[in-house]
């Protein structure tokens, strides 16, 4: 047998939204949210997926969870195309593969008290009796900072931070191998990220997790991650391991966003890269490179040519022409 | 809680005092004369003179609200000037015929609302959603008595399957009363059923773009669990205010149902009470129906709480 540590491969994965276009005959146009991206995440990895907002971060998360139907590509979880999978598989595999949203306020069903809202995933892959469900509860709670005691409360009745202690709670019911975690903190006091943050790491060497980080904090990315992939307009533009990224980075892009993370020193000058114009529409993205428009190294062939995602040894690839 | 009820209570009394004035000046309003109708037209004028003085037709108008409103105080709803039968204990005698064709009309409409409401708004955009909200606009549209008597041309005279008119107590015959209650409990239901499907779609629609929608596809459940534990329970809240805000148009409507499917119950009672100018019977069943309007808006504010928990505790996010 193949000795094989990947837990999630991701090949070409697209997601264009349709939009109707303007006025009563307005042509439907294409969102190309998501436009080719590809990658891999071992076991008990944690990568990090960064880029600005409206990037398809989190149209990447929600395609791999099956939450919304990728246009074309394909996702291997431990070897398995779930692509187009039915939805009784599918439903097989979330016990593999949660997710963990970024408003702790919106994603927990407001009328359920919170020992029925974390035993459901349970009952619904029959998993354990009443009473062994009751005890899963109790130990996940307990694990993920909360009392046992809270069973019997609605989800209102708990601040921010322990909502997310919730949802990760709820995320861990099944057991899962891979934890999507979709902008975990950044609903949050800056106060409790780093409770949230701990805790993530602490449940990852526990309960062996891979998690797939989605976030446009790249102090947090830096912190939680073993490798990171940056995203610009619908593509991975850079990717590689962490200290890679923050020390020998290859794409201007990955440049203007380290660039601007704030430095806690008063006296340090630092140049600061400001990016130029906003973000491109994805509805009609630049022809050849899709950083072209704002890149200060630009040189000819950008503007026509798309760059490949090349390999510059040891894990580290990047898009770019002038590599 | 109870604090709040007895506020709500004690708002009852300004309101039915107005209640009475405006129904007792309408009652008056209105041409005709309870004596004629009594004693008909050839009746000579002593007699008339006599009745109009035993039954204080003969007093100043306001005397005749005061002595009214007095002994209502005391619980007398005084007696009717055409039967001479005490006024509510014939309401209370009517009154279960009423209550059980507006309990159908009711069970009825909802049932049907929430499961069309609910395929139409999960199934946005969608020829069954197309299909429902032109029937939902359409059963708001239709007026009662003619959907009423459309009905009973169709299942009572074309396919002879239900009895066109007529009651049947409860108790005394399970299944026959049931059967003559279809008809006219589907017509009184008709508006309620078409207002509350169009309101529970809409409430769907809304709880569907949740995030905690996501979380419950992402936990694996099937899609009747998301939709019915998850979505249908945070869209009933404002549904259950709205129907029983509807209830109160449900009572309205009785009056026009009754009538059509001869139905002994208040709404007919009223109506013919109307046209004998029985002054005090009127008076008693609008004040009647008027608390128990008030009675059912209470409750359902009670209920809303209980439904969300957030209401409840009084604490707010």
């Amino acid at each position: 047998m193949i000795l094989n540590t990947s837990i999630l491969k991701v090949a070409h994965l697209k997601k264009y939204f349709l939009i109707k276009g303007e006025g009563l005959f307005g042509r439907r146009k294409d969102i190309y949210a998501v436009d080719g991206v590809s990658f891999t995440i071992d076991k008990q990895e944690t990568l990090g997926l960064v880029g600005e907002s409206g990037c398809g971060k989190t149209t990447v998360g929600r395609c791999l969870l099956q939450l919304i139907e990728p246009t074309s590509g394909e996702i291997f979880f431990e070897g398995m195309n779930i692509v187009g999978m039915s939805r009784d598989k599918m439903r097989d595999l979330r016990r593999e593969m949660q997710i963990i949203f970024q408003d702790p306020y919106g994603c927990l069903t407001p009328r359920m008290r919170l020992s029925a809202l974390l035993m459901e995933p349970l009952e619904v892959h029959s998993i354990g009796t009443r009473s062994e469900r009751k005890d899963r509860v109790a130990y996940i709670l307990e694990r993920v900072g909360l009392r046992p005691e809270h069973m019997q409360r609605y989800p209102h009745e708990f601040s921010g931070g322990q909502r997310q202690r919730i949802s990760i709670a709820r995320a861990l019911m099944v057991n899962p191998k891979l934890i999507i975690a979709d902008e975990p903190v950044s609903a949050l006091d800056v106060s409790i990220r780093a409770q949230i943050l701990n805790l993530l790491v602490e449940l990852q060497q526990e309960f062996y997790l891979a998690y797939l980080l989605i976030s446009h904090d790249l102090s947090v990315v830096k912190y939680m991650c073993d490798r990171i992939a940056v995203m610009y307009l619908g593509k991975i533009v850079e990717m590689a391991h962490r200290d890679e990224i923050y020390e020998n980075y290859q794409h201007p892009y990955t440049e203007a966003l380290l660039s601007a993370i704030p430095v806690p020193a008063v006296r340090e000058r630092r140049g600061r890269i400001v990016l130029k114009g906003d973000v491109p529409s994805p509805i009609n993205p630049p022809l050849g490179c899709r950083f072209h428009p704002r890149c200060s190294y630009r040189v000819e062939q950008c503007d026509q040519i798309e760059p490949e995602l090349k390999d510059l040894g040891d894990g580290h690839f990047v898009a770019c022409h002038l590599r | 809680m109870l604090r709040y009820i007895l506020n709500r209570m004690v708002y009852l009394i300004p309101v039915l005092f107005f209640v009475s004035v405006v129904v007792f000046s309408f009652m008056h309003l209105i041409p005709g004369d309870p004596v004629d109708y009594m004693l008909g037209f050839e009746s000579t004028p002593e007699t008339r003179a006599a009745l109009r003085s035993e039954l204080g037709l003969d007093k100043n108008i306001v005397i005749q609200y005061l002595s009214w409103s007095g002994k209502l105080l005391k619980g007398d709803f005084s007696k009717s000037v055409v039967s001479r039968k005490p006024v509510l204990s014939t309401i209370l005698e009517k009154l279960p015929a009423s209550i059980l064709l507006s309990i159908a009309a009711t069970l009825i409409s909802v049932w049907i609302a929430l499961f069309a409401g609910t395929i139409a708004g999960s199934r946005r955009g969608s020829p069954i959603d197309f299909l429902v909200l032109i029937l939902a606009l359409l059963w708001v549209s239709i007026p009662s008595f003619w959907l009423g008597i459309l009905l009973i041309m169709i299942f009572s005279l074309v396919f002879p399957i239900f009895p066109s008119i007529g009651y049947v107590n409860l108790f005394t015959d399970f299944v026959r009363s049931l059967h003559h209650l279809i008809l006219p409990a589907f017509t009184l239901g008709a508006t309620m059923a078409g207002a509350v499907t169009r309101m529970t779609r809409s409430e769907i629609i809304e709880q569907l773009s949740k995030d905690f929608v996501t979380t419950a596809w992402a936990k694996g459940l099937s899609r009747r669990v998301v939709i019915y534990k998850h979505v249908l329970k945070n869209a009933l809240v404002p549904v259950v205010t709205f129907t029983g805000l509807q209830l109160g148009t449900l009572l309205g409507g009785t009056v026009v149902v009754e009538e059509i499917f001869a139905w002994p119950g208040i709404g007919r009672l009223v109506v013919q009470s109307i046209h004998a100018r029985d002054y005090p019977m009127v008076q008693g069943i609008v004040l009647f129906i008027a608390v128990i309007f008030i009675l059912v808006n209470l409750f359902v504010d009670i209920s809303y709480a209980f439904l969300n928990p957030q209401i409840r505790l009084g604490s707010k996010d």
